[in-house]
């Protein structure tokens, strides 16, 4: 089991700070969901994680050591992002082989699994390959290395809605079988909430919130009824979100609902469900989500 | 240990491009010998042709090693100096790769022109280099040696600064190759002696290797100092 522990980490750019004093821990084989909005440091923070670049401050660490240059964590840790692939005219085996060398737990068989799975060719260049199919290989490379602690960075841009299903479920079919920790960043909030055990969110450099799942959603709730009870009823809470079809009205309230309160709504004829992960995102980030 | 892993793949790939390169310079050679033994005109044996363009070639692919395998094994979990070692390694394995099939290559010219009994005259790069097989395999090797490194340190200079403070980097490495053809006395040091008021074209052979050794270590440290904690471009 590995434990990823950052600790005041900041990151300047020539005129502009990425990450400012970040700290949290990460641990155990879960799926960690880090979302945050365009430009909010997500690459950044992932790119310290696998030693793409050091921190300006601060301390990244795996079970206590420091990754930067740290050959036995290094090997442990692989990032997948969405690649500019135009110049590698070397082929699918080619690179998958570069893997095989260098990562101890790479399979082999479990990569041409994945290649036939996502219809990937063997001997074309990458650069011969569709952006959407360029994606596919990169998230191949991920899951084949198996690598105790992978990481994708919006590996599914370019993929068709079927590819990206495909995705998710050879990831949590990977999960299941061999659990490890895998963290993925994205913009498809609500496409794949159903994969992550525990959320991230980074906002302009910061680290916002460090959650499971279950708590963060049940931080807020949605309350569907006739629009006139669901305006008396929602009047002195904070609404996030508001839909309404007729005279049918759901809105997003965030917070939890007193066990009066509950009694209250259902005597009033409205439904009371779970809010979206996408609609507290939105809400938390303060804007619409781009 | 991934330093030896990387020497041996980056060798591999490197020498691959060499065969490529030493196929096609053969070939060339050929065609001059065969044109030479028709028209009749002097012209340099294998090595001294080869000399022509192997600086060049190491140049190039030093300057390669620094955008194509840098990222490619860091992203891998490789530390960048596992990467610095398996390129220090890889390119001098290159040189002596390199050297060692050039002079090959033209003793078995020598053969053959001898059982031809040809009519061809042929300027040897030996006779130039202090007319051992040893002096000029140890100049051959040090010089393209030294041109791969000073690729690499215009690679990672590239890769690291952008394209502005690259091209200092070339200024840099254009006094690298002065000093390396100072050293070595070709064309560089030849014209610049009419205006050096220095007499010292008759450097040994022992301050040349000396001096090598000193560019060498120079050049790397500067590509380990630039690598030690370079940024992944994403």
């Amino acid at each position: 089991m590995y434990k990823i522990e950052a600790k005041e980490v900041s990151v300047n750019y020539k005129d502009f700070q990425a990450l400012k004093n970040v700290s949290f821990s990460l641990e155990g084989n879960k799926i960690y969901g880090l979302i945050g909005r365009n430009g909010a440091g997500k690459t950044t923070f992932l790119s310290l994680l696998a030693a793409f670049q050091e921190a300006s401050a601060g301390q990244i660490q795996v079970n206590g050591e420091d990754v930067f240059e740290n050959p036995e964590m290094m090997e442990k840790i692989a990032l997948l992002y969405d690649v500019d692939y135009k110049d590698e005219t070397e082929k699918v085996k080619n690179m998958l082989e570069v893997a095989k060398r260098y990562r101890p737990n790479y399979d082999d068989e479990y990569a041409m699994y994945l290649l036939e799975r996502f219809k990937l060719p063997l001997d074309k260049p990458i650069n011969k390959l569709s952006k959407g199919m360029q994606s596919a290989f990169n998230v191949v490379m991920g899951l084949a290395c198996r690598t105790p602690i992978t990481i994708f960075d919006e590996v599914y841009l370019g993929m068709d809605a079927p590819t990206r299903e495909i995705f998710y479920k050879e990831l949590l079919e990977e999960q299941t079988n061999r659990p490890r920790m895998f963290i993925l960043s994205t913009h498809l909030v609500s496409e794949m909430d159903h994969l992550f055990d525990e959320i991230v969110i980074i906002d302009q450099g910061e680290m916002l919130l460090h959650e499971d799942y279950e708590s963060l959603v049940s931080k807020g709730v949605s309350i569907t009824g006739d629009a006139d009870v669901v305006d008396q009823f929602t009047q002195d809470k904070e609404i996030l979100n508001e839909q309404r079809l007729g005279q049918t009205k759901a809105v997003m309230v965030y917070g939890t609902l007193g066990n009066d309160e509950l009694e209250k709504a259902r005597d009033n004829g409205l439904d009371v469900g779970p809010v979206s992960l996408q609609d507290l995102f939105i809400h938390l980030t303060d804007g619409e989500e781009s | 240990m991934n330093a030896k892993k990387v020497t041996i793949d980056m060798l591999y790939e490197q020498m691959k491009w060499a065969f490529i390169f030493l196929s096609v310079i053969l070939l060339i050679q050929i065609s001059f010998t065969v044109i030479s033994l028709l028209k009749e005109f002097s012209r340099g044996d294998f090595l001294l042709f080869s000399y022509n363009s192997t600086p060049i070639f190491m140049l190039i692919i030093g300057i390669i090693s620094a955008y194509s395998f840098l990222p490619t094994y860091v992203k891998q979990g490789v530390t960048r100096k596992d990467y610095f070692l398996g390129g220090t390694l890889s390119g001098a394995g290159v040189a002596v790769g390199l050297t060692v099939s050039s002079i090959l290559i033209t003793l078995i010219e020598h053969e053959v022109i001898g059982l031809l009994n040809a009519e061809t005259q042929l300027d040897t790069w030996t006779n130039q280099m202090g007319g051992t097989w040893l002096s000029a395999f140890v100049f051959y090797c040090f010089s393209i040696i030294i041109f791969y490194y000073i690729g690499w340190l215009i690679g990672v200079g590239y890769y690291r600064y952008g394209w502005v403070v690259g091209f200092g980097f070339i200024a840099v490495a254009i006094v690298f190759m002065m000093v390396t053809d100072f050293l070595w006395e070709s064309e560089v040091w030849k014209n610049s002696s009419d205006w050096l008021p220095l007499e010292l074209s008759h450097i040994s052979v022992m301050l040349s290797v000396v001096g090598s050794l000193i560019v060498i270590t120079v050049l790397l440290i500067l590509i380990r100092t630039i690598t030690r904690r370079i940024r992944i471009k994403m």
